[in-house]
Formats: C-alpha cells, structure tokens, sequence
C-alpha cells in the first residue's frame, strides 16, 4: 500500500494506521481459519461414530465448541480490533491522490 | 408448509395485530420526520442515522428470514448433526463483513455514497462495471423477493389453517408492507425490523420449549436418540460433505455480507462505533436463532422418526400443532410462532425491495435515463418501478412458470459475483476496471449456467464459489498483466 498521503487530508493514510482494520491484521485470518478447519470434519474417517462425549460424537463437539468459539471471537475482534474513528481510514485511491 | 388446523380465526388476529403494528410505525415514522420522502438520502439510507438498537435489529431482521425457521428445521432433520454447518455460515458473514465494513463506512459518509454501485462508479468509473454489477443486483434482489412473496403466502395461509388463501394472504401483507415503506422508506423498514426482529426471536423460543416438552424435557435424550437409531445422522459426513461445508462458508460468508441491502445497512450506520458494536452482537444470533432451530429438526428425528423428503418439509407445522394441542398456553405460543414468522419475511422482504429500488432511482434512472431529474422525481420512479416488480413477482408467485423456475432461483451465484470488484477493489490499487468487469461478468455467466443446467455443486463446492474464484482470478491476474496506470484522473471526473 501507498505511503503518499493525500494533499487534502494531513492526517491518515491507511499504512498510518494498521492497527485499525481487521483486514491488516493477517492473525485475526489465520485464527478464523484454523477455528473452521478444526470445526470442519475433514478430518475424520467418513462415518465415524465414536467416541461418544457428552452425549455427542466428538466430531460434533468439536463442530460445537468451534462455533462457539468463532462467535465469541469474531464478536471480540469487532470490539477490539476496529478502530471507532470515524475519518482516519483513507481509500486505496484516495491514498494515491496526489 | 402443513396446513394449521389449530389456527383459524386466533391466526387471523393475530396477523392483523402484526400489520397494524407494522403499519402503526410506519405512519409514526413518516409523520415524527416530515422530511423523510423528500430526499434520497432520508429516504433510502436514513439520512445515515440509524442507531445501536435500530441497526442491530435491522440488520438482524433482514439477515434472518422465515426460511431460517421454516427451511433450516427440516435441513437437520434430513442430515442430523452435519446440518449444523448452519450456525456457522451464518456466524461467518460477520467476518466477511470484517473484510470491508470498516473502510466502505468511511468513504460512503464521506463521498454520500447512496447504493452498492455507487462506490463500484466512484473506484473504478467505468460505466460498463456500473451497469452490469447494477443489473447482477437488480436480478439477484428480484428472485430474492419473489422468494419472500411464496413464503409469505404459504406462511400466512398455514397459519390460518387455509382460512385465508394462499393468494389473498400474499396480497394482504405485501400491501401493508408497500404501505410502511412508502411512507417512511429506510427507517419505517428498520424501525418495523425492531418489531419484527423481537417476533422472530420469540417465535423460536417457544418452538423449541413446546418440542422439548414434547420430547419430556431433555434435550439430551433426543441426542442420544439419534447415535443409537439413526446412526447414519450422526456420523461424520463423507469428505464431500465437508468439502460443501467448506464452500457453503464461503459463499454465505461473503455472499450475504455483499447483499445490497446489507451494504446499505453499513452506509445508514450512524457512525463506526454503532456498526462495529452491532456486528459484534449480531455474531452471536446464530447461537439463539439457527441452533436452536437446528435443535428442533433434531427434536423432529425423535418425534417423528421415518418421514420422506418432502414430508420432513412440512416438520415445524407437524411440532405446532402438536404444541398447541398441549394446553392453551402452548396454543396461543404457536400462534405467535407462525406470526413470527411471517414477521421474518415480512421484514426480509421489505428491506430487499427498498434497495432494489434505490438501485433503480440511483443507478439506472438517475445515471442512464434522466440525469437531470430531481431526488423526489427519481425517488418517485424508484417507489412506481418497486411497485410494478412486486406487481410481476406476484403474478410469478401466484403461477410460477415450471420451464423458466430456475431462472428464478439465481440470487447469491449472482449476487456474490460483484464481490472481487467490491473487496480487493477497496484494497489494492492496481485493480483495474477491464479485467474486474469481464471478471464479473463470466463469474455470473459461469455460476448462473451451472445453476441453470443443474450443476448445483462440484465436488462438493457450490456454482456460485466456483464462478466466484474463476472472477477472482480473471480481475487479479488481468490487473497484474495490464500496464499499471494511475485511475484517479476518471475516479476523479466520474465522482464529480
């Protein structure tokens, strides 16, 4: 990305400000990833059964549990890792505005 | 849907109870802001103020429809634990709200950006792009209308136990929701999403209470159930399966976040602390909207083990009406079930027509027919053409044509395909607008082909993900071989 900032706006250019969109931070992606590839039965050998845990085929716990998971984290991630400023993320044309 | 026999005349009170609340806050709507119908700005998006609340319920609303109820429980019936790939698709769209939210907000308050098309027109000035993603939405939102319109009159007519016919059910709700839009646009529809929104939350909590009495009360007896007797519905799916699991992610995933009426749901957002903490909470729905459903077709496997395909459809007819024959509490909660639901497409479908005639006022009247017409004028035209299509979607729905149902079955293979352009677009600077738009437009002829030819899935992964990475491909690697050049000269002319 661009490190031109724009005449018509002093302060920000997105690589000003990697903390504050999701989409810079490759870990959030990773994470999301590994949370459906270990939610997803893949995996497991077509047709397994058991074991039984809790009352469920682990298989699905772990689809449970993953989803969950995945909630709580997307949740997190939008509370936390989204900036609130409201006019401090340029566009990828307009950080080329020169 | 089975026919009700336990809801007649209280059926019909209580949907006239829900349309006249639906109408009562369209009236209060449009009178408390005067000024609602005069621009497109108020009309469409709000005038960009919908709060925490309001955004979340509207979001939430028109994210969930009936389907999710009606559709979903009969899904984990036919494959048990596998079916909860659900939740997860319908988690997984925050993410790909994720990918572009944060940054379209911005630039949308900033350059007033009123339909999806508009940011495509302000990034790449092209009109060929402009047009062909215009009419990929326009489609996609038709058929996803006409989707809500048979539902609706099935809904409705299932719930009166076919005391009010399935036509005239239809012609009753898309009226009052004609009326409530018309009157007070984008905030009548979010303000009626709060009402709807509370209605389909409470018509999925009593589903599941009246199918866990049904069952004695635990839960955990319905899972057992189903390891010991129907095995096959336990076990883990053939890689295949998963493989679909994978690819269905993603096409809802992305798909649902680039729905034109979501879009606009982040433009009207009043400011980014209010979108993010709306997305935040709306990450946690599928745990209280689509696994509880999936708990009762679940339930459904123990209560009525055996039934074919298409008997498993009419599954959360066969549970209401065997709740309500339990006391009048449960009798008057499944009442209020089916009101849910036809809140649910209610509210659905009245966020769908809204956008799909933003995009006419904006992006086809606006841009290529009258260029100079005012906003109340092209507001006007936008409101008649939403009228004349629920007019031609009706008379579809009323007697779909069989040879041409396919072609109304089209929507996120469509819909999903102005997604690169939309995306990688807000990112990377050196896309550019010839590749994305042969990209786009093979995507949808690909995707849309194979649905029509009934190449629904390959190996496991749907048409539309298929049509998606081949429009991928075609817009990076087309960017990457053309000569970079500088495209703010046209971005700039084309945003003046």
């Amino acid at each position: 990305m661009s490190q031109h900032m724009s005449p018509r706006r002093k302060h920000a250019s997105v690589s000003d400000a990697p903390n504050r969109e999701p989409v810079r931070k490759p870990w959030i992606w990773i994470v999301i990833g590994l949370i459906i590839a270990i939610s997803v039965p893949w995996y497991w050998p077509p047709g397994t059964l058991q074991p039984i845990v809790l009352g469920l085929p682990l298989w699905a716990l772990i689809a449970v549990v993953g989803s969950i998971v995945l909630c709580a984290f997307l949740s997190w991630a939008c509370i936390t890792q989204w900036s609130d400023s409201d006019d401090d993320i340029e566009p990828a044309n307009d950080a080329e505005q020169e | 849907m089975q026919e009700l026999t336990f809801a007649g005349t209280p059926g019909i009170l209580v949907l006239i109870a829900y349309a006249l609340m639906m109408l009562g806050i369209g009236f209060w709507v449009s009178y408390s802001r005067p000024g609602v119908r005069e621009d497109m700005q108020s009309y469409y998006l709000a005038g960009r103020h919908l709060g925490i609340v309001v955004l979340f319920f509207t979001l939430y609303a028109t994210q969930y429809s009936g389907n999710n109820i009606v559709g979903y429980a009969p899904a984990a019936y036919r494959m048990g634990f596998a079916w909860w790939q659900s939740v997860m698709f319908m988690t997984i769209i925050i993410a790909g709200y994720m990918l572009f939210a944060p940054r379209l907000h911005n630039i949308a308050k900033r350059q007033q950006f009123l339909t999806p098309t508009d940011w495509l027109r302000y990034r790449f000035g092209s009109p060929a792009i402009t047009l062909l993603s215009a009419l990929l939405m326009l489609w996609g939102l038709g058929n996803y209308l006409l989707e809500q319109l048979v539902a609706m009159g099935h809904g409705i007519s299932g719930l009166t136990g076919g005391t009010v016919p399935y036509q005239i059910a239809m012609l009753g709700f898309v009226f009052v929701m004609l009326a409530y839009s018309w009157m007070g646009g984008m905030r009548a529809v979010a303000f009626t999403d709060v009402m709807q929104g509370i209605a389909l939350l409470l018509g999925v909590a009593v589903l599941v209470a009246g199918g866990l009495y049904l069952i004695g009360g635990h839960l955990g007896d319905a899972f057992t159930y189903v390891v010991a007797e129907q095995p096959d519905k336990a076990a883990v799916p053939p890689l295949e399966s998963s493989v679909s699991w994978i690819s269905i992610l993603v096409l809802v995933g992305i798909g649902a976040a680039v729905y034109p009426h979501a879009i606009q749901r982040i433009y009207a957002a009043e400011n980014t602390q209010t979108l993010r903490r709306s997305l935040a909470r709306m990450a946690w729905m599928p745990l209280v909207t689509t696994a509880v459903i999936f708990v009762v077709g679940i339930i459904g496997i123990q209560l009525y083990p055996g039934l074919s395909d298409t008997q498993s459809e009419q599954l959360v007819g066969r549970i209401a009406n065997d709740v309500a024959a339990i006391n009048p509490f449960f009798y008057v909660m499944m009442i209020l079930l089916f009101g849910g639901v036809v809140a649910a497409i209610v509210s659905t479908a009245d966020s769908v027509l809204l956008s799909f005639s933003s995009i006419i006022s904006n992006d086809i009247y606006r841009r290529h027919i009258r260029p100079q017409a005012s906003e109340q004028r092209a507001l006007m035209v936008g409101k008649i053409c939403g009228l004349v299509a629920v007019g031609g979607l009706l008379i579809l729905a009323w007697n779909p044509p069989t040879l041409l149902v396919n072609i109304f079955v089209l929507k996120f293979e469509l819909l999903i395909q102005i997604a690169p352009a939309f995306i990688i677009g807000l990112y990377w600077k050196r896309m550019q607008s010839l590749p994305v738009f042969y990209g786009m437009l093979i995507g949808a002829l690909l995707a849309g082909g194979m649905a029509l030819a009934g190449i629904g899935k390959v190996y496991g992964v749907h048409a539309g993900v298929i049509g998606l990475l081949v429009n991928t491909a075609i817009a990076v690697v087309g960017s990457l071989l053309m000569p970079a050049r500088d495209e703010m000269a046209s971005l700039e002319k084309s945003s003046n």
